[in-house]
């Protein structure tokens, strides 16, 4: 069947009714960027109906659109309100049909090819996946795993050990598998290779099921976000363990009088929501919960938070940053300015969301510091972290 | 010569020019069941100049101009017909000047209604007469319509009503013209009135066949001090009608902000009235809630939990599960405030009895001394799409002979083929004013005008 992906929405793709609640560049950096409504889901929608009717064909133009909306989903929060369509399923079953077309954006084939041979998107040893955590002798197996994910691994290390020094203030030493650790095969979702994932997904979750976790707990919300709600969807199973996002864990810590912020951090912040722990995954009071605990902390709200939180403009599966660099940072000046106007420090929990500020921070000269949420909670705890 | 008008646009526009056919195919529908039609471009300007530079340009090519908003009309407002250029007006939406002594809001036809009224609020003020289009909504796409939805309207009006100071208005032929007392050189747009007749309300409502507007300075009030809601429900129509007469009898200090009455298709039994009153005094409020009480329950009515009423109006930018019966299509227009209950008994006839099309409803509200009456269907895209004509054309037909002046006009699949036999010498006037201002007819072909007795 001619788009055999595109066609299991059609009946989805009717529902809309052209409301254009979606086509707000306050909340869509994909229209903001393309300006026309191509770039908005109500656009996309219409497209797509196109192509499924023949009228349209799949050109280069509309895998350039795709590969510039940055799946943050906050077109289909604005569609809850109105026809509850799942615009980013549906954008993402367009860009499978892409790959089968042969339409794949070949300078993403460098990361895909890393990935497969080294076991992450970098390209870096497998056997130094597990470095930063030498010094905490932290075991293979136990009721409680943490699972650090790519990202952290590699690149911000400093997350993960904020995070054990944490976890040992509260008398908990976690399980980790070390060097064994997959990667989550997140970005290969996004990137719209489904087939792949599902490799991830199985050979993730057998991992951890045979290290006898219970509950394992990500610091990476793309990472969490592929554990808790992608995977059970695309291989039709419910989880074998609980999953919680590090800044779940952590709040409940501190509600339970186990872990005491005491240590007066006098900064005026504001949290970005990223796409991957807000909309897909629904943690929103968490973070803030543990921003609320650190004494001498101002709190300040961006205008878009929450559910309309504003991309940080690296998006999921981090394609965009790839394909399109400098829109990518114009997304990303946007919410860095926007942070500006209410803090000096804009905390997150997401890595990718860091790098990608520190990245416009130094290019544009935004005088706001960004900082991992976890880190900050090291501090107010009295860990010497940077 | 298609090749060199996109040269030309180029010049004009640079990247917010496009032919993409995918770009083209976003723009294909607004929110009627009108089918898809293609433009040749769209641009999206950002000034005034770029407007007139373009006008100037189709001329010279002879090449159809149509122009939208947020491409909400749901009367097919904006769609190509003729194909052309098709000007997406949403990246004018500037908020130029908010004057809080004159109480004005000048603002850039394409700034939305949502952005308007936040940043309205953050100087206590408001503009007090809305509709409930959505996020989207722009105020020159209102204007252009004379639009009105149930929000304020039962004391204010339709926008235009009073409510329009002054626009700035690029005239088909690309010369530029303010309206109002901006008239006159060096003059703020203070007053509705300048040199000569009303020119603002020449442009209110002309959907956009006679000028491009691309400024509009609003009246302003400050946001009231107290908002109160009720609910009431009432077995018959003809004490709605009676209720919603009295209610705006106060001619210019009517008792409701908004008043709102419905009638679902599947129970017949039920006419639900939303009531939403406000005072700049609390003690100015609970006069208007008193007497307005006094007249429902005289007439009927049965006071509810007015918490739905408010949950409506909180969140009246984005009204939940809109579609969750269906995408919509709506037949509505204007009627006199004693003459709402024939419109209801015509729509029982024609779509409940005779095509028992129960998954709709029939809603109206007051403006001064009139009844905008309304059925809106909810129907599923493409099964019932010939079932949805048939049935509107029957009742829009009916409605029209019955004396409805439909909300707006449009296209050849708007209600243009309804209203046409109705007018008498006044379409022909208004021909002659178009064909005047628009000699080449570039502006909106085969909108408000026939196609086929164009200028």
């Amino acid at each position: 069947m001619k788009f055999r992906h595109l066609s299991q929405f059609e009946k989805e793709l009717w529902k809309c009714g052209r409301c254009a609640y979606c086509v707000d560049e306050e909340i869509c950096p994909s229209y903001r960027l393309i300006g026309f409504e191509s770039g908005a889901a109500k656009g996309r929608i219409l497209i797509a109906r196109a192509l499924l009717n023949n009228k349209l064909d799949f050109s280069s133009d509309l895998v350039e659109n795709l590969n510039l909306c940055f799946m943050c989903g906050a077109c289909k929060e604005r569609c809850k309100t109105a026809a509850k369509i799942d615009t980013i399923k549906i954008f993402l079953a367009m860009r499978k049909e892409s790959i089968d077309l042969g339409l794949y954006p070949e300078k993403l084939l460098p990361r895909y090819e890393k990935l497969k041979q080294f076991g992450n998107p970098f390209g870096l040893p497998k056997d130094e996946r597990g470095s930063w955590a030498e010094e905490y002798n932290l075991p293979s197996k136990g009721e409680t795993l943490y699972f650090v994910g790519c990202y952290e691994s590699y690149v911000h290390s400093n997350i993960p050990e904020a995070f054990i020094k944490i976890l040992e203030k509260a008398g908990i030493t976690p399980a980790y598998l070390g060097n064994d650790e997959p990667c989550c095969g997140h970005l290969l979702i996004w990137e719209g290779r489904l087939e792949d994932a599902k490799e991830y997904a199985k050979q993730g979750i057998k991992v951890i099921e045979k290290s006898g976790a219970k509950r394992v707990v990500f610091s990476c919300p793309a990472c969490y976000a592929a554990f808790k709600v992608e995977y059970p969807e695309i291989l039709g199973i419910k989880s074998p363990f609980e999953i919680l996002h590090a800044t779940e864990f952590l709040a409940n810590l501190i509600e339970q009088g186990k872990i005491r912020p005491e240590k007066e951090i006098k900064e005026r912040v504001t949290y970005h929501d990223p796409c991957s722990l807000g909309r897909h995954s629904e943690v929103y009071d968490a973070p803030r919960k543990i921003l609320r605990s650190i004494p001498g902390l101002e709190v300040n709200e961006m205008e878009r938070n929450g559910r309309f939180s504003f991309c940080c403009g690296s998006g999921s599966g981090a394609i965009t940053p790839i394909l399109y660099e400098d829109f990518s940072k114009k997304i990303g000046k946007l919410r860095l300015e926007e942070a500006k106007n209410v803090a000096d420090v804009v905390v997150t929990e997401c890595p990718q969301c860091l790098s990608q500020f520190r990245l416009v921070k130094s290019e544009y000269g935004i005088n706001v510091e960004p900082k991992s949420l976890i880190i900050l909670l090291a501090q107010a705890l009295g860990i010497n972290i940077t | 010569m298609t090749e060199e008008v996109h040269k030309v646009l180029i010049n004009i526009f640079g990247p917010r020019v496009t032919n993409k056919p995918i770009d083209l195919q976003a723009y294909s529908r607004d929110i009627s069941p009108a089918r898809e039609t293609l433009a040749s471009f769209v641009v999206k300007p950002q000034s005034t100049d770029e407007i007139s530079n373009l006008l100037r340009v189709a001329n010279k090519y002879k090449v159809p101009v149509y122009v939208r908003g947020g491409g909400t009309s749901h009367w097919a407002g904006w769609l190509p017909v003729k194909g052309g250029i098709l000007v997406d007006m949403r990246s004018m939406n500037k908020i130029i000047e908010i004057n809080e002594e004159h109480l004005t809001a000048t603002v850039q036809a394409g700034c939305t209604w949502y952005k308007l009224e936040k940043e309205l609020k953050k100087r206590g003020l408001a503009y007090l007469a809305s509709e409930l289009g959505g996020p989207s909504m722009t105020v020159g796409g209102s204007i252009v319509k004379a639009g009105g939805g149930p929000y304020g309207t039962c004391k204010y009006g339709l926008h235009g009503y009073c409510d329009v100071v002054a626009l700035e208005v690029v005239l088909p032929t690309g010369e530029v013209i303010r309206t109002g007392s901006q008239a006159y050189k060096n003059v703020p747009p203070f007053d509705r009135f300048g040199a000569g007749p009303d020119l603002t309300s020449f442009f209110i409502g002309s959907e956009g066949t006679l000028g491009i507007i691309t400024e509009v300075t609003l009246r302003v009030r400050p946001a009231p001090e107290k908002e109160e809601y009720l609910y009431f429900v009432f077995k018959n129509w003809k004490n709605v009608e009676k209720v919603g007469s009295l209610i705006c009898r106060p001619f210019g200090d009517e008792l409701a902000y908004t008043f709102y009455a419905f009638q679902d298709g599947a129970d017949l039994e039920n006419i639900h009235c939303f009531i939403h009153v406000y005072g700049y005094s609390s003690e100015e409020a609970e006069l208007r809630v008193k007497k307005i009480k006094e007249i429902c329950s005289r007439h009927g009515g049965k006071e509810q939990d007015s918490e739905p009423v408010k949950a409506m109006y909180e969140s009246k930018w984005f009204l939940t599960d809109i579609f969750e019966r269906g995408v919509w299509h709506f037949v509505g227009g204007s009627v006199p405030i004693n003459n709402l209950v024939p419109f209801v008994e015509v729509w029982k006839d024609i779509v409940i009895n005779k095509y028992k099309f129960l998954n709709c409803a029939f809603g109206a509200w007051p403006y001064p001394r009139a009844w905008l009456p309304y059925v809106q269907f909810y129907y599923k895209e493409p099964d019932e799409w010939d079932l949805i004509w048939e049935v509107t054309d029957v009742l829009t037909k009916e409605y029209v002979r019955m004396g409805m002046i439909p909300y707006r006009i449009g296209g050849p699949e708007g209600f243009l083929p309804y209203v046409k036999p109705q007018l008498n010498g006044y379409y022909e006037f208004l021909k002659r004013l178009k064909k005047f201002l628009d000699p080449n007819n570039i502006l909106q072909p085969g909108i408000l005008i026939d196609q086929e007795e164009e200028p």
